[in-house]
């Protein structure tokens, strides 16, 4: 209780801090900033007054805006990056709404704008860490079997690495796979990964944006130590319906957007299905015939604005994958998400939404094969109420806060089988928990040239009955097991998150920034391959499992280059030091575990690293060019006689070049280059023999590494000439994966020779090598 | 197995997206290691004395040449205050003349060399009768044979089994393991191919019309089944589900590598027709 006072306290404080009202009579003008063809939210749009140099601001993630300046005659301007910039005269002699909408192109029509983020946003603001890709910019970069993936472009970053070839899953400064938080339209997905990670949940038809953050998260996210992933799903056009489709090597797509009342409200459906099954039903092989293997996502979204002061918004996800082998076995997963938002606008200077959303992830396997026929069933599911308020005090102040309460259902697989069966039904040990969040979060202007945010969240993680726990010695056997009633308390962990960043702009194009982050993780993923498998275990934060802490320091410098800004460079330094980490009991098996806590270990880690970045936004030639040089450890007493050791996505060198070229109006080329050092693995010492079967002998964990892994894509993308008066639109989109045929190291085994018996030897598989493939895109 | 079941159609499916994929060997410095001992001890309730094989283990670069142990003192003894010293029959190779393994009898094995002594205790567990050998189509290659060993499991958690395959006399180097986990006190029925980890994909696999079949059913402890368990899962070493690889859960004390096992043996055997 003592702490929710402070924060209040904090509160008020920060209020006081905005100063009191001058004498001069002040105005607001607040209103949405729109792209005019489609009248999607232009978040991030900058709004300054030409007269008054240093006051403006940007649109929020509704598009919305508001400044507050003292009365007068101004030239109100709008700009964003893509779009023709407006100016509106404005007589401001009391508060009014102002609202814009941009025309897409503008002067640059020859030029093409592949990024929706203006490159000075970065240099002016204290936010840092902080890396947005927008859809039109992934577009062209090639990617395996030409199935656009923003989660694998998200992977060239730096900073920011791929889990393994052909993995959705991706690691953040050293953090696990299981740290990020991903979010599409505010909803948790906890499993991003399509056919074992090939490809990703999110359909790029229906994305808008994507914003990662990689350190110093505002206060208003919270929830997993190393980043959040916040998606964006478009909004729809408003004002006339559209479509737009496409047809690849893997899987088809078709969206639809359009009006609900023109300028008012909006839908977007979108739909995505592969098709690798059709050709299994051509098979000779009646078995293979009977078999399926599929994935599909839909993803709908409509928005409807009531009033100047209310809009509502819908998103919903729902996807699916299924594997199934005759009909023998059986086994199917998927995501399902949903969201409704209320947007509402208090006054012209305090704007809140409130959010009610719900997500899970299940999965099912069915096998029948001869007297055990039984189901595992298993699901993780939300529901999330959240609220958020945006109070704007001044030109040079921003003051964020709200709340959120998670109600968490966490069941495990178990099983699930009749009397007959060969095979015993298990309990079914579903847990339950609460998440609570409280936060506030203030960006102040101090001077012209000086930005500070403060922020400060503070969670709180209950565990509740009805439930068994246990306790365990060290060894991990059960020393006592309690049974707790339905609806109690058992364990309420509080913890406080300080969050800050300050950034000093140095001159027009250069600044210097640092950064503080606490965050706090009381969800675990227990994953030991290294495919992501969707049978992969969530468990809450209990009696015995902590909650995770990681504290992030960072600095960095950022700079425009170029006669036109046309270049940017971050460069960005972090140390993060994480406590309560997990890792296993050598041996561990985790599918079937149904006292998995037994086979954990509780250990700390640290991470640090710096990572350069050089983006090209605008010209003929667009993209990046990022390196990371980075350490990741991790320390249990029982692993490695308690030293340091590196974590599996510890990797030294990462370099990655992205590069996309418009020859003309038609042809576009575009071609990504990666390269980095291998995983930390852990190879055999020495070898044995055990009843006749040579044996690995294994020494230290993670001390040795996989072979470099390098990788060239090429793309080529062909715009078929516009036709005067026709609405149609299509291009082909041609790519090679490892265009080199370079065979990347996904896993290597040890085993006897099978050509020399006395011998052993190491085989190396490699997944994919030198794949090409087409794809047609049009819209209407 | 629910879990083994699951992994051989992802691992399919991987299969199937990765038509590109290849293998090859590749040339690895390894780190070397100090030579470690392994002691390999069985003792059955078949009549026969115990074995025990003790060598060292190599570096992985070395020919398979395993050093023998010779000159370690072995002893056995049983809760019933029985002992002997087994005596080296051929180099490294250890054999017991008195006890005998009985149901429900726990024996020690300690083993001393260079100085240092190594123990491990095991229980000779209840025996379960072998109900029956037949054999079956392979569910993912149909026109495959595989073998089905049925039981019935006794209530009461912890019975664990290990089979033993042999193919015209030649013994299959699978450690087919089991467990009741999932199946307390059912009948079992189990194809033999589901539950292995290891061994190669030579011939001592590939079952076929007129072969001898033979298969020894063994009721192994506890612990002793959860080496076996965790030497599979680096026996296994699926690509994509490699986990961190660890040495397998030993029941010696002092840092040995291997088992000891005390168990029964009892053997089926057909014409596969």
């Amino acid at each position: 209780m003592h702490l929710r006072f402070s924060l209040l306290g904090l509160c008020l404080l920060l209020l006081l801090a905005s100063g009191p009202a001058r004498a001069q009579s002040r105005v607001t003008l607040s209103g949405t900033v729109k792209d005019a063809s489609s009248g999607e939210n232009l978040s991030g749009a900058t709004i300054r007054i030409v007269e008054l140099s240093g006051v403006g601001t940007g649109a929020n993630a509704y598009g919305f805006f508001t400044l507050t300046v003292p009365a007068g005659a101004y030239t109100v301007e709008v700009s964003f990056v893509g779009f023709a910039t407006q100016q509106r005269s404005v007589t401001a002699s009391a508060s009014q709404r102002l609202d814009f909408k941009l025309a897409p192109g503008g002067s640059e029509l020859t030029e093409v704008v592949v990024t929706a983020r203006s490159t000075d946003a970065g240099i002016s603001k204290a936010q840092m860490g902080v890396e947005t890709i927008d859809l039109k910019q992934i577009a062209k970069v090639p990617v395996l079997f030409g199935e656009k993936d923003v989660i694998k472009t998200l992977t060239l970053l730096p900073g920011i690495k791929s889990a393994g070839e052909g993995s959705s899953g991706f690691t953040v400064r050293g953090g696990a796979v299981d740290q990020n938080l991903i979010l599409l339209d505010e909803a948790p997905v906890y499993n991003a990964s399509h056919l074992l990670g090939f490809f990703s949940t999110f359909n790029s038809d229906a994305i808008k944006d994507l914003t990662v953050y990689k350190g110093g998260m505002p206060a208003q996210y919270g929830g997993r130590l190393s980043s959040v992933v916040d998606i964006k799903m478009k909004d729809g056009n408003n004002q006339q319906l559209h479509g737009s489709g496409g047809i690849g090597l893997i899987a088809s797509r078709l969206a639809l957007e359009g009006p609900i009342t023109k300028d008012k409200g909006s839908f977007l459906v979108t739909a995505r299905r592969t098709y690798a099954d059709i050709f299994l039903k051509l098979s000779s092989n009646p078995t293979t015939r009977s078999s399926s293997l599929y994935f599909y996502d839909l993803n709908a979204k409509a928005n409807y604005v009531l009033n100047e002061r209310n809009r509502v918004f819908f998103s919903g996800y729902l996807g699916r994958d299924a594997l199934g082998f005759s009909n023998t076995f059986g086994q199917s997963y998927g995501n399902q998400t949903g969201t409704l938002r209320w947007n509402h606008l208090f006054s012209d200077r305090i704007f809140s939404n409130t959010s009610l959303i719900f997500s899970k992830y299940d999965y099912q396997i069915k096998i029948s094969s001869n007297d055990r026929n039984f189901t595992i069933d298993s699901k993780i599911q939300d529901w999330n109420l959240k609220q958020d308020f945006e109070f704007y005090p001044s030109s040079t102040q921003t003051l964020r806060f709200g709340g959120q309460a998670i109600y968490h259902t966490i069941t495990p697989g178990h099983v699930t089988a009749d009397a007959s069966s060969g095979i015993n039904a298990t309990a079914d040990k579903t847990n339950y928990s609460l998440e609570t969040a409280a936060y506030v979060s203030h960006d102040w202007q101090a001077a012209p040239r000086l930005n500070f945010t403060t922020g400060l969240r503070l969670s709180a993680f209950s565990l509740l009955g009805p439930g068994t726990y246990s306790s365990y010695d060290a060894a991990g056997n059960v020393l006592a097991a309690t049974d707790y009633a339905r609806n109690k308390f058992l364990k309420t962990y509080v913890k406080l998150e300080p969050r800050f960043a300050a950034s000093l702009q140095l001159n027009e194009a250069s600044s210097v920034k640092a950064s503080y982050a606490r965050n706090v993780q009381n969800l675990h993923l227990l994953s030991n391959a290294n495919a992501s498998s969707p049978t992969d275990l969530y468990i809450p934060t209990s009696f015995n499992v902590k909650p995770e802490v990681a504290d992030q320091v960072s600095a960095g410098y950022y700079r425009t280059l170029g006669p036109k800004k046309s270049y940017s460079l971050t460069v960005e330094t972090y140390y993060k030091a994480l406590q309560n980490q997990l890792d296993y009991r050598d041996g561990t098996q985790l599918q079937g575990n149904f006292d998995v806590e037994a086979s954990l270990l509780y250990g700390t880690g640290r991470a640090y690293g710096i990572e350069f970045l050089m983006r090209k936004d605008v010209g003929r030639l667009t993209g990046w060019l990022g390196y990371t040089l980075s350490r990741s450890e991790r320390k249990f007493t029982e692993i490695n006689q308690g030293a340091y050791f590196p974590s599996r996505q510890d990797r030294t060198h990462d370099l990655s070049v992205v590069a996309i070229y418009q020859l003309n109006p038609k042809w576009s080329f575009s071609g990504t280059f990666v390269t980095s050092t291998g995983n930390a693995v852990t190879f055999p010492v020495g070898k044995y023999q055990i009843g006749g079967q040579i044996v690995s002998y294994f020494g230290l964990r993670n001390a040795d590494r996989m072979p470099f892994y390098q990788r060239l894509d090429l793309g080529a993308t062909y715009e078929k000439p516009h036709q005067e008066g026709h609405r149609f639109h299509s291009s082909w989109t041609f790519s090679v994966y490892n265009a080199l045929g370079r065979e990347n190291a996904y896993s290597i085994r040890f085993e006897a020779d099978p050509n020399d018996p006395s011998r052993t030897r190491a085989v190396q598989t490699a997944l994919f090598k030198f794949i090409p493939s087409a794809t047609y895109n049009f819209n209407f | 197995m629910p879990r083994l079941n699951t992994q051989l159609l992802l691992a399919a499916a991987a299969v199937l997206l990765a038509g590109t994929g290849c293998e090859k060997t590749i040339d690895l410095k390894l780190n070397t290691s100090d030579s470690q001992l392994v002691i390999e001890g069985n003792l059955a309730d078949d009549g026969q004395p115990c074995q025990v094989s003790l060598n060292r283990s190599l570096n992985y670069a070395e020919t398979n040449n395993f050093p023998a142990v010779s000159g370690a003192t072995v002893t056995l003894t049983d809760d019933t205050g029985a002992r002997e010293t087994l005596r080296e029959a051929s180099p490294g190779q250890y054999r017991g003349t008195t006890i005998r393994g009985v149901a429900g009898h726990a024996y020690t094995l300690r083993v001393e060399t260079g100085g240092t002594a190594y123990v491990a205790v095991s229980t000779l567990p209840v025996v379960v009768p072998f109900d029956a050998l037949r054999t079956a189509p392979g569910i993912f290659d149909t026109k495959s044979i595989q073998a089905v060993v049925e039981y019935t499991d006794p209530i009461g958690e912890g019975n664990s089994y290990l089979f033993r395959q042999y193919r015209n006399g030649r013994l299959n180097k699978t450690f087919f393991i089991q467990n009741d986990k999932f199946t307390d006190g059912k009948r079992v029925s189990q194809s033999l191919r589901n539950m292995g980890g290891g061994g190669t994909a030579d011939d001592l696999d590939k079952l076929a019309s007129g072969d001898s079949l033979r298969v020894e059913m063994q009721n192994i402890d506890p612990n002793v089944y959860e080496y076996f368990r965790t030497l599979n899962q680096i026996l296994q070493n699926n690509p994509a589900f490699s986990t961190t690889p660890a040495n397998p859960k030993s029941n010696f004390s002092g840092g040995a590598l291997g088992y000891f096992s005390a168990h029964s043996s009892r053997v089926r055997r057909l014409r596969i027709p």
